[in-house]
């Protein structure tokens, strides 16, 4: 009876030792795994692929080309413009996409006996750099329904007019630098943030921008020779508020709207008059850039 | 000199654990004998204290393990999105676990007893030692093994859920009878009356807890429709 005793014993000790090893052991032996949660939309690091064509003059577009028509449509990620000194360059187009997501669908055409260049560029997701030549006039219409849209315009920039959308939220950037050229840019987003840079000594036309965000913010910083350009700010904010921190503008301004100009608008080389509307949010005006912007390269 | 009080300590270590596996054994096998001998040998409260302590907290490590690989698994399947951040607090959580069961059985341990007692001693006009009943209190967790084994059992396989569950309800069963032999040879009362004090006192204290809780949280929401509804 004193043995049965002890060896029982024995067995609840052998036990406890047993559940002890298996506390220590079983997440090492037997892990547990649950199926990988994955967006297919956003891609994987390391499963990344580019995809790249390029537009140029006398090896796929035609010397009567013109103008340039782009119509850019992706509904997640971000969009990367900017101008190069190529002349012969008409479009250049890296897009940077998760091996799950289709490859990008780009078509061109030329119309109107060869002057117009229509190039059509549509995808799911990624990250889209276009780069645009110094040698054509561009119009462009650039959507994105989640995502982030940067632009830089400087002189090598020949813009008739840019229409850039965020259907639902993002980011949008643009800087204007030295001698851009630009007629009219129209951005709008729906919910996020819309920085405007403008950072130059002169342009070489006058241009107007006008912006809209519903719900967000958007700043503006202006960094300019007065008397090279004379900048206009008319703004207008349904719920918010305005913030004028500026010693070069002089105007009218109340807590939601402003009309302002720089000193020596009317007799500035060039104008750049930016129409800013505001649903929920704020506004700001200064001389700095407030922010820095993400800038991720490819 | 040294080395013989080394052998003796030895001897007397060995001892030890050959009569703390036989009062286990025993509280097994024979527990109305084994409790009798543990009080005759007036063991110390903190066997029965280490005791507690090792079953709850490797029933605990063997739960907070398989909590934790869950965690992991998670982090792993969501790594897609928040990258291979360490678990950082979440890692923390099976240790917490293992400490709140710990503490919640001791406490456990002494309301338990501490009812039993107050039963025994006023109501049934008995005589016995609060810290006596808390050591055979220990001692009749023994049976909880069972519940540590079904545990392990399943973490290694799902398919032995109906062994688990068959050890899980033997073991309640004898843990409510050992805690009645318990009270029965701490205070000499009846196998019924320690019944009583032992399973149907703490029961009766739970049910009229539970009863006020839900007294108050029915105040609270009639408060809300005006009064009382």
């Amino acid at each position: 009876m004193a043995m049965a005793r002890t060896i029982l014993g024995g067995v609840f000790v052998a036990i406890l030792f047993v559940g002890v090893v298996y506390a220590v052991v079983s997440p090492t032996l037997q892990p547990i795994s649950f199926p990988r949660f994955e967006i297919p939309w956003l891609g994987v690091e390391g499963e990344r692929m580019v995809d790249r064509y390029s537009l140029v003059k006398e090896t796929n577009v035609s010397d009567s080309v013109k103008f340039v028509d782009l119509n850019v449509t992706l509904k997640f990620g971000g969009i990367n413009l900017l101008f190069s000194n190529d002349p012969y360059l008409a479009c250049d187009v890296s897009f940077e996409r998760s091996v799950n997501v289709s490859e990008l669908e780009i078509s061109y055409d030329e119309l109107d006996g060869g002057q117009v260049l229509q190039v059509g560029v549509w995808d799911e997701a990624g990250r889209l750099n276009l780069t645009l030549g110094n040698g054509y006039l561009y119009n462009g219409t650039f959507r994105l329904r989640i995502g982030g849209v940067m632009m830089t315009l400087g002189r090598h920039a020949n813009v008739s007019r840019f229409v850039v959308s965020i259907k639902y939220f993002g980011g949008l950037f643009l800087e204007i630098n030295d001698d851009a050229s630009f007629e009219q840019i129209d951005l709008s987003v729906d919910i996020g943030g819309l920085q405007l840079v403008v950072d130059a000594e002169s342009l070489k036309d006058s241009g107007a921008i006008n912006v809209n965000v519903n719900v967000g913010g958007f700043s503006m910083s202006v960094d300019v020779n007065t008397s090279e350009i004379g900048v206009g700010l008319d703004a207008a904010v349904d719920v918010g508020g305005l913030t004028v921190n500026h010693e070069d503008f002089q105007g009218q301004l109340s807590q939601r709207m402003c009309s302002l100009k720089t000193v020596g608008y009317d007799g500035a080389t060039n104008k750049l008059d930016v129409k800013a509307t505001i649903g929920l949010g704020g506004g700001t005006l200064q001389k700095g850039a407030q922010y820095g912007f993400p800038i991720s390269q490819v | 000199m040294e080395k013989i009080g080394d052998e003796m300590s030895e001897k007397g270590m060995s001892g030890y654990f050959s009569a703390f596996l036989s009062r286990i054994g025993g509280v097994f096998l024979a527990p109305d004998a084994a409790f009798k001998q543990i009080i005759a040998d007036k063991v110390g409260v903190w066997e029965p204290f280490l005791l507690i302590l090792l079953l709850v907290g490797i029933e605990g490590a063997v739960f907070a393990s398989f909590v934790y690989r869950v965690i992991l698994a998670i982090a792993e399947s969501l790594s897609y999105l928040t990258g291979n951040v360490p678990l950082g607090l979440l890692g923390a959580i099976p240790w917490i676990m293992v400490i709140l069961m710990v503490v919640v059985a001791l406490i456990f341990w002494i309301v338990v007893a501490g009812i039993a007692h107050i039963s025994a001693k006023y109501i049934f006009k008995s005589e016995g030692s609060f810290v006596q009943l808390l050591k055979l209190y220990g001692y009749s967790l023994t049976p909880y093994s069972l519940v540590i084994l079904g545990t392990v059992l399943l973490g290694i396989s799902w398919a032995t859920w109906p062994l688990s569950m068959f050890f899980n309800i033997v073991a309640t069963f004898w843990v409510v009878l050992l805690m009645a032999v318990a009270v029965k040879h701490n205070y000499n009362i009846d196998v019924g009356k320690a019944f009583i004090s032992s399973f149907i006192g703490p029961m009766v204290v739970w049910l009229i807890i539970v009863s006020i809780f839900w007294a108050w949280l029915w105040l609270i929401i009639s408060s809300f429709a005006g009064g009382f509804v």
